[in-house]
């Protein structure tokens, strides 16, 4: 359960820094983003990446437990982001509506 | 930058640090290619080793039954002291412990004689009876055979295999770092893949497979060198602890004397010295009653914690009982160890920070720890790290025929480095195939039956490089992706034939490894069949593909 909201918020991560950079945000909205949405993917990013760490680490029986399912989640995060980046952009849009 | 399309950068150290790190990880990565990405493959079968074995050896599952560990410590003891009473070591493996996977307690002892064979027995937890090794059992080399490999590769003595893997390992740390900065580029726009586009296309594979697993292989490479640092460098052990230096004709007890040594130096103020003397004093003694050492554990731990209990020297007055957790419990084992004669706990001392700091590297690069998902992650990361060597290589030829001109014909190099990668690539994994399909096709009572079952890797292996070598250029990889496609869809087939347990009584039994298996099997083949289907239809678009790539202008990047 707290494993599945560990990939969760590296996927959130992943998906929050991918989108600040104007080429992704580009590939998904299909406009490049205004300087107040890129600082506001950015901050989201770094706040989604902290609670990352938090959660990982203090559901982990052992801290180095934690940190080696963090580092295999936004693996398999950023994986994911490629493939719908590449082939279903639409398909972040609609996880990205999904959550709020 | 520069015009990669038509002068090649790898013109030796020559120009600014991009250039000349490029030139090295191209050539450092084209050379050791072969041997890192057959360390990757076999590596990562290695995560699952014991569900390997139990799938090689074809048994179903014993027993589900719930028994405490205390019982099955009794039973386990009873018979150590019934068939291997002269032992110098015995160790019990409870269920449920990273290398049981089939309920039964796995129980072994090492006779006296250092040559005899490792007694390896298997025991069921309901009644206590020997039910492996079974007559009808298939006598294979399993997982471990498999993942041996990974660091002793095969058919020569394993010093000189070491230093081979040393090497590659070594330069693969070289190739990683001047990656990092060939490719630097890319962390500015992480995620992105350009499918259908020759060069650009094998290029963002490269960069993708490996900058989203850079942890994972910085990690499993730096704590692949740290493994064998005294192997290595056995001069700095030999000249400060005695001991031979680095030779394997030495009788293996020198070598762990001088090991035994530099721990003990290692470990700071142990109250009792017992732990490092190995060697036993000679003198007989009765072996404690294993109850109150029980108590003692679960004391510490809570009850049915324990993975591993092991008596060294069970009837001689240096005898250690040993207690381990279970491996997939904690990120390092508890320990706690215990006089074989008095039954009363000893004290460790403290180790110090450089071994802690080897000791979490080591730990980090086995993943004994990882739960099924972990080591499914572990498992998909080792198969991005051979995705990345593969897409490099393939990179390598991609490029140089991209640059050809429409009148200029491919040299013998790149032609065979072209066919290496095909027979590589593909070949090992179809090799690996034979060696579970010769599991099951070999009779079960042949001799030599698990050394036929590495031999048929290699044969296999060394047939689809011949393969590769004289069938037609444009057919090579369509042939044997498909073979391999073939070759894993009738895995659960051949195994369903041939052995007692298939996958639809697995999965009606509830038998997840057995079960996880075959479903693996059959994904590899969905994954090779995509392949080869995808290829298959290509022709027609590679020749635009390929005048498109000449009129293109000269790239903005270097492609490498």
């Amino acid at each position: 359960m707290m494993t599945a909201l560990v990939l969760l918020l590296s996927y959130m991560t992943v998906v929050s820094f991918g989108l600040a950079k104007a080429k992704h945000h580009q590939q998904v909205f299909g406009t490049r983003p205004v300087i107040r949405r890129k600082r506001v993917l950015t901050a989201v990013g770094w706040v989604s990446l902290g609670l990352t760490f938090l959660v990982g680490i203090g559901s982990a029986t052992e801290w180095l437990i934690g940190v080696a399912l963090i580092a295999a989640c936004f693996t398999f995060a950023g994986l994911l982001n490629t493939v719908l980046l590449t082939y279903r952009p639409q398909a972040i849009l609609l996880l990205l509506k999904g959550k709020t | 930058m520069t015009d990669t399309s038509s002068t090649p950068p790898e013109t030796g150290f020559k120009g600014g640090v991009r250039q000349s790190m490029s030139w090295l990880h191209t050539w450092v990565g084209l050379v050791l290619g072969v041997v890192l990405y057959f360390m990757f493959i076999t590596g990562t079968a290695g995560y699952f080793n014991a569900e390997i074995t139990r799938w090689m050896e074809g048994t179903p599952s014993v027993s589900t039954a719930t028994v405490s560990d205390r019982q099955m410590i009794e039973m386990g003891l009873a018979v150590l002291e019934r068939e291997l009473p002269e032992a110098s070591y015995w160790g019990l493996e409870l269920p449920g412990n990273a290398r049981v996977t089939d309920g039964t307690i796995r129980v072994m002892g090492t006779p006296l004689d250092e040559n005899a064979e490792f007694s390896d027995l298997h025991i069921d937890p309901t009644n206590g009876e020997i039910v492996l090794p079974r007559d009808d059992l298939r006598q294979t080399g399993g997982g471990d055979a498999l993942y041996a490999m990974h660091y002793a590769l095969h058919y020569m003595p394993e010093i000189t295999a070491m230093y081979i893997v040393g090497v590659a390992t070594m330069f693969m740390l070289v190739a990683i770092i001047t990656g990092i900065i060939v490719h630097k580029k890319f962390f500015k726009d992480m995620f992105t893949f350009r499918p259908g586009k020759g060069q650009r296309s094998w290029l963002d594979a490269h960069n993708l497979s490996s900058v989203l697993t850079l942890p994972f292989i910085l990690m499993i490479t730096y704590s692949g060198l740290i493994l064998y640092t005294y192997q290595y460098m056995p001069s700095v052990r030999a000249a400060l602890y005695g001991g031979p230096m680095l030779d394997s004709t030495e009788p293996l007890a020198e070598h762990d004397a001088a090991n035994a040594k530099f721990d003990q130096e290692l470990a700071v103020a142990s109250e009792n010295q017992q732990f490092y003397e190995l060697v036993a004093d000679g003198k007989p003694a009765t072996l404690a009653a294993f109850g109150p050492v029980v108590d003692e554990v679960e004391k510490a731990w809570g009850p049915n914690q324990i993975g591993w209990f092991e008596i060294m020297h069970p009837h001689d007055t240096a005898g250690v009982i040993t207690a381990w957790t279970k491996a997939s419990e904690t990120f390092d084992y508890d320990i706690l160890y215990f006089d074989s004669e008095t039954g009363t706990q000893l004290v460790e001392g403290n180790t110090v920070t450089p071994n802690e700091v080897g000791d979490v590297l080591v730990n980090l690069h086995y993943g004994m720890f990882a739960k099924p998902l972990l080591r499914w992650f572990y498992f998909l990361s080792g198969l991005a790290g051979a995705a990345m060597i593969a897409t490099g290589l393939v990179l390598w030829t991609t490029k140089r025929r991209q640059a050809l001109r429409r009148d200029q014909l491919p040299d013998f190099g790149l032609r065979f480095i072209e066919r290496l990668n095909a027979g590589v690539i593909v070949g090992l994994p179809v090799g690996v195939l034979a060696y579970f399909w010769a599991n099951r096709l070999i009779p079960p009572q042949m001799e030599g039956r698990a050394d036929w079952e590495t031999n048929a890797l290699f044969i296999t292996w060394g047939l689809m490089l011949v393969h590769a070598a004289l069938r037609r250029a444009d057919r090579v990889w369509i042939d044997q992706l498909a073979l391999a496609a073939a070759m894993s869809a009738l895995v659960p087939v051949v195994g369903a034939l041939t052995t007692d347990v298939n996958l639809v009584q697995s999965l009606v039994a509830g038998d997840w490894v057995l079960a996880g298996f075959d479903l693996t099997m059959l994904g590899f083949a969905v994954a090779f069949g995509l392949t080869a289907s995808k290829l298959w239809r290509r022709p027609a678009v590679l020749r635009a593909e390929k005048t498109a790539s000449i009129k293109r202008t000269p790239t903005m990047e270097p492609a490498e």
